[in-house]
């Protein structure tokens, strides 16, 4: 095929990379030994399953968790995470935030280099938010500035009303300091400080090179780990960079992300030693795997909320009795722990069951059976007839994701059964899927959301009705969440979010049903491997023995 | 494409067979060799039993089968129980499962192999036939369905079809089953119908049609008396793997969400669901595999049957 | 010779460009788009995403620019492989998938053929089921079961064989060309059998038999060039389907082809990648054809380029 000749570029490089391979490890491994001479006797590499094939690795534009694991080695961020997914300090060594809550300033650590030895300084972390709220980068990412956290300037960019980068709400007065303002006050906002938001960026090769700067010949990064090889579709390799701040406490020298597209495939290639880390096991395996693997089956809670949403603004279902019946009539205890399983656990609020967050719960969730379908009944009754309906049937609308198609199914069958009505699952592909949403057709969506981080903020934002995503109207939950922003301190901060969360969960525009946990296999080999909530697990922080 | 309209080729080829037995007509002694093979018997008798056990078995169960019994999730195989085969993971019996899928997969699959190897045979003799400009036109249409992306064209076909029906044979499709069935039948034509217009392109130059033409038969005539007759041998011998093919299409269909939904189920969701608990709890995959593996056996041996008991050329 | 595929290949030019036509608009019709991926990212964000992609341009437009592109040999950027062009995605993947295909189809109607004229000529007798059984054991066990079972006994068991991932090397070629044959040689087999037996009936065959030759020639000589032309018109299509590669295949053994790209691409509405997969296709069905056709004039000289 002629029109096959005309642009291969990555399959020469490819070549070409092989056979540099050797001789590029080579040169950073004798300035990695220099550097730590002492402790260099063996390259130890770990080799860590990723899942499907990624998209893009560059760091202003990817979107997906698995991207982020290998963007959270590359690069550092002002923040950064520890291995159990604390803040700490990352490129910068300490911040303020003023006291109005809008004014954070970070204070660059001394000596900051990037991989190629150039100087890192504040305006790199400045251009990587800048470029990526630029209109022309086409980032998904934008969304973060404008929205979630608000910095100055930002949405009338992303709007194109104007397009001077100067007068954004991010700036630096000098080499070793950012200032950053934003329009409303946002505590949780350190987290989008960090690698895999604010990523700085290396002005000379962007320039130079384009959206090319990511490729392994091209790339300049300033973490931990910086690209030596991208096969597409099978794995990417990092290795140790010297000139990370803290290449001294960096055990691991070399960490191939290889791709395991059938997480079938990860989990006997994790058997048989080829892989250290398998991501993403399958859910009906876990049970079996727990028996043969023991400690080395992680199955942690995750950010991930599973719940059904009614659409209030068609009939029947702008009756809330016939919402509230529906949600009273689930048994969660079965549906989740014997029919899911998989470590999915039972969540009776809207956000995720957090360590020291303690949020609302719906009241069904603490009755029995017996009562919980008896009120269900009543309830059901009552709404029928305000809504004057003499037969209740609908459609559940679902993605074709496997668990999701059977938390579908298995709410149709436990509504038919419990209440006699008639419903209907619509497992779709994803795209139509969202597409019913946004489009408004649909009756009860099988909804989800995966939290940024391990904080109720991220849930609670995305259901503040001055988002308009369910079309329902609270002034109350607008003041508790503004007044929370405000809070003193974190627990405050918290008790008041608990509150709005139970003025949604009353108004039961959605219904809460379970908590998806992360399930990983981790070799015994590693350790500094910590299991945490927001699935953070930096490389930097493992070691790995018996390589 | 007015060759679509011809009538089927029903009773098979045109040259009487030689030596029959004094009163027997050339259907019947067909039937009597058929007869006596043995083993396209029993395969016939198996498939009847699997057809009446999924279109009549369900009924045996009490009504609220398909409900699913939560307090008996995931019942292992005990043939002496009301779940011989155990329940899966929602409590519903698996044998009821299987029965109730394999109504609609038998359906699509006897329904589409049977439209789409009427279609290939009568628009791959034609175009190999008639050769010249009508065969390209006709066959490079053929070359562009092949290539069109098979999704995209599943989800047109749904657009258009939700909310109508159709009716093949008869028997009533309501939206979602006829696009489902048109989906599965648009791809499945089309590799017979390469197959078919080979065997026209062979044919064409043989003597008996020259001779035919000879003695001033038409082209439609040529097409359905002697075209058609000779190439059905050749792609129904392939019909009972059409009739496999007609099956997991509706599998990937299912998976991708464009096919049946549940808690409704067809061999092809059961055995997509149960291929990702081959590992958990393989019998989801084995019972469905089963049915099907059975009834392709069974097919493979009737087809090679009636092949047999219908050759032109057999004695 | 030479003028006929010159002539088969000019004519091809107007079916790929109604081919992709077709699929162009055909894509459009499909509810969501590429970018539909996260309901957070406010309507400017996602409107800045599309704009960047012209997707907002009338759909003319579009096409032209991305047929003026591919005039260039440049079939645009992947929408879902931001890094990555189309033209690079498939001159990447696409040599591995032909590997693979090849081989497959090697492997498969060879033993095919092998069936399907043992069974033929030892006709309802044991031979004969026993050779169909073999036949239909590969297509009644599907793909997704037959490759996990491989990786678990010659993989992890036996060791014999890498269980997934890919050099380029035979070790981790092996299973997946086995796995990828198998359904194949069902349909050759049946094919091959009910033609042979067909054409061993056929008179000339007959008078082959009349004039003395060898029986094991004859069958050989004679009826095989007339039984396989069925099998022929098969392989055009078969071919196409398997050398652009097999989702299910490429992601059990982890292989790095385009079989995904199909798929994939349909499904996040990677636009520019389902034209370039799609056009790549047509091209090969058309080739495949082409060499059908070439073949069938080889075996059987009646039958005259036009």
């Amino acid at each position: 095929m002629s029109f096959c000749n005309g642009n291969r570029p990555s399959v020469r490089r490819a070549a070409a990379l092989n056979s540099a391979k050797s001789a590029l490890f080579g040169a950073v491994l004798v300035a990695a030994g220099a550097a730590l001479a002492a402790s260099a006797s063996a390259e130890s590499t770990l080799v860590r399953g990723m899942g499907p094939t990624i998209g893009t690795l560059d760091p202003q534009l990817n979107f997906l968790a698995n991207e982020g694991w290998i963007q959270d080695d590359m690069y550092e961020g002002l923040t950064a995470q520890d291995a159990s997914g604390n803040i700490i300090p990352g490129a910068a060594d300490k911040w303020e935030l003023s006291d109005d809550g809008l004014t954070y300033t970070f204070h660059l650590r001394d000596g900051l280099k990037w991989s190629n030895g150039d100087p890192l300084v504040a305006q790199d972390f400045v251009n990587g938010v800048v470029r990526t709220v630029d209109p022309a980068t086409a980032s998904d990412k934008a969304y973060i500035f404008c929205s979630t956290i608000a910095v100055t300037g930002v949405c009338d960019f992303t709007a194109k009303k104007t397009s001077d980068p100067t007068k954004l709400g991010i700036s630096a007065p000098d080499a070793k300091t950012v200032v950053v303002k934003l329009d409303k006050p946002a505590p949780y906002a350190l987290i989008y400080f960090g690698s895999y938001y604010g990523a700085p960026l290396h002005k000379p090769s962007f320039d130079k090179f384009g959206a090319a700067f990511i490729k392994p010949e091209n790339i300049v990064s300033n973490g931990a780990y910086h690209m030596a090889e991208n096969v597409p579709q099978s794995h990417v390799t990092l290795v140790k960079n010297p000139n990370f701040w803290d290449a001294a406490n960096v055990k691991i020298d070399k960490v191939v992300y290889q791709i395991t597209e059938d997480n079938k495939t990860a989990v006997k290639l994790f058997k048989s030693g080829q892989l250290d880390v398998g991501v993403d096991i399958p859910a009906d395996d876990v049970l079996n795997l727990q028996k043969e693997f023991g400690d080395e089956m992680h199955v942690t809670p995750y950010l991930e909320t599973d719940y059904f949403s009614f659409n209030i603004k068609v009939p029947p279902f702008d009756n809330i009795n016939i919402r509230k019946a529906l949600s009273t009539a689930l048994d969660r205890d079965t549906f989740i722990n014997k029919v899911i399983k998989g470590g999915y656990v039972v969540n009776c609020g809207y956000v995720v069951p957090l360590p020291d967050y303690k949020g609302a719960r719906v009241p069904e969730c603490d009755m029995d059976q017996a009562t919980r379908i008896k009120t269900a009944k009543a309830l059901l009754a009552q709404g029928m007839k305000e809504a004057n309906i003499k037969k209740l049937s609908f459609t559940i609308e679902s993605s074709n994701d496997d668990t999701q198609k059977k938390i579908a199914e298995t709410a149709a069958l436990m509504w038919k059964k419990a209440l006699g009505v008639d419903v209907k699952v619509n497992a779709q592909e994803r795209d139509a899927w969202l597409d019913a949403f946004n489009g408004g057709k649909w009756q009860v969506f099988n909804d989800d959301l995966v939290g940024d981080f391990a904080g109720p903020e991220t849930f609670l934002a995305y259901i503040d009705p001055r988002g308009g995503v369910y079309g329902w109207e609270s002034k109350e939950y607008e003041d508790l969440w503004d007044k929370a922003m405000l809070a003193a301190d974190k627990q405050q901060r918290y008790a008041l979010l608990a509150q709005a969360e139970k003025v949604f969960l009353d108004q039961y525009t959605s219904t809460p049903l379970d908590a998806a946990p992360s399930r990983d296999l981790v070799s015994k080999k590693i350790s500094g491997w910590v299991d945490n909530v927001g699935a953070s697990h930096p490389t930097r922080f493992m070691t790995i023995s018996g390589n | 494409m007015s060759d679509l309209t011809v009538p089927p080729p029903l009773g098979l080829p045109g040259e009487p067979a030689e030596e029959i037995p004094v009163g027997l007509s050339p259907f019947r002694a067909s039937l009597r060799r058929f007869g006596k093979n043995h083993l396209a018997v029993v395969s016939i008798v198996i498939l009847v039993l699997i057809a009446l056990a999924c279109f009549f078995g369900p009924m045996l169960y009490p009504e609220d089968a398909e409900l699913g019994d939560f307090d008996n999730i995931s019942a292992p195989i005990d043939l002496f129980s009301i779940h011989p085969f155990g329940t899966d993971e929602q409590g519903r019996d698996l044998l009821y499962r299987v029965l109730t899928g394999g109504r609609l997969s038998l359906t699509l699959g006897f329904f589409g192999a049977l439209v789409s190897v009427f279609i290939s045979i009568a628009y791959g003799s034609t175009a190999g036939y008639l050769g010249g400009r009508v065969d390209d036109v006709m066959m490079r249409t053929v070359d562009i369905l092949l290539a069109l992306p098979f999704i995209f064209l599943a989800i047109l076909i749904k657009i258009v079809l939700q909310d109508s029906g159709l009716h093949v044979f008869g028997i009533a499709f309501d939206g979602p089953e006829a696009s489902v069935f048109v989906a599965v039948v648009v791809t499945l034509w089309l590799t017979p119908a390469v197959i078919a217009r080979g065997q026209a392109v062979t044919l064409r130059s043989r003597e008996f049609i020259e001779a035919a033409r000879a003695g001033g038969m038409s082209q439609f005539q040529i097409i359905t008396q002697h075209i058609m007759p000779n190439s059905v041998n050749v792609v129904v011998v392939y019909s009972s793997l059409l009739v496999l093919e007609a099956i997991l299409t509706e599998s990937f269909l299912s998976f991708l969400g464009l096919g049946v939904q549940p808690p409704d189920a067809s061999w092809g969701s059961l055995i997509n669901d149960g291929a990702g608990k081959i590992d958990s709890d393989p019998r989801l995959l084995i019972l469905p595999s089963a049915f099907l593996a059975a009834v392709l056996f069974c097919l493979n041996y009737i087809t090679d049957g009636l092949r047999d008991a219908f050759d032109p050329n057999e004695r | 010779m030479f003028r006929y595929v010159t002539y088969r290949t000019l004519k091809s030019l107007p079916t790929l460009l109604a081919l992709a036509v077709i699929t162009f608009f055909m894509m459009r019709v499909a509810p969501g788009g590429p970018f539909s991926s996260n309901r957070r990212v406010p309507k400017e964000v996602r409107l800045n995403i599309e704009n960047a992609y012209h997707l907002h341009d009338p759909i003319w437009e579009q096409f032209w620019r991305w047929f003026w592109g591919v005039l260039h040999f440049d079939f645009g950027p992947s929408f879902k492989y931001r890094d990555y062009t189309v033209s690079e995605l498939i001159a990447h993947g696409f040599p591995t998938s032909l590997e693979v295909g090849l081989w497959a189809m090697f492997i498969s109607t060879v033993l095919g053929l092998i069936l399907g004229i043992a069974g033929a000529l030892r006709r309802n007798g044991p031979i004969d089921y026993t050779a169909g059984a073999i036949a239909m054991v590969g297509l009644a066990i599907p793909i997704y079961v037959i490759g996990p079972i491989g990786q678990i006994v010659l993989g992890l068991h036996l060791q014999w064989l890498p269980i997934a991932g890919w050099d380029g090397t035979w070790p981790y070629k092996v299973m997946p060309i086995l796995t990828l044959s198998l359904p194949n040689i069902a349909y050759v087999s049946r094919l091959m059998r009910g033609s042979m037996i067909e054409t061993v009936r056929t008179n000339y065959v007959r008078t082959a038999r009349a004039k003395g030759i060898g029986e094991r020639k004859t069958i050989l000589k004679h009826a095989m060039k007339g039984a396989i032309m069925p099998v022929v018109a098969y392989l055009g299509p078969a071919t196409a389907i398997t050398v652009t590669g097999s989702i299910v295949v490429e992601t059990i053994f982890g292989i790095p082809g385009i079989g995904r790209y199909f798929v994939d691409g349909a499904i996040s509405r990677d636009y520019p990648l389902v034209m370039g997969v799609t056009v790549l296709y047509g091209a090969i069905i058309i080739l495949a054809n082409l060499l059908t056709d070439i073949v069938r004039g080889i075996l059987d000289p009646k039958v005259s380029y036009e």
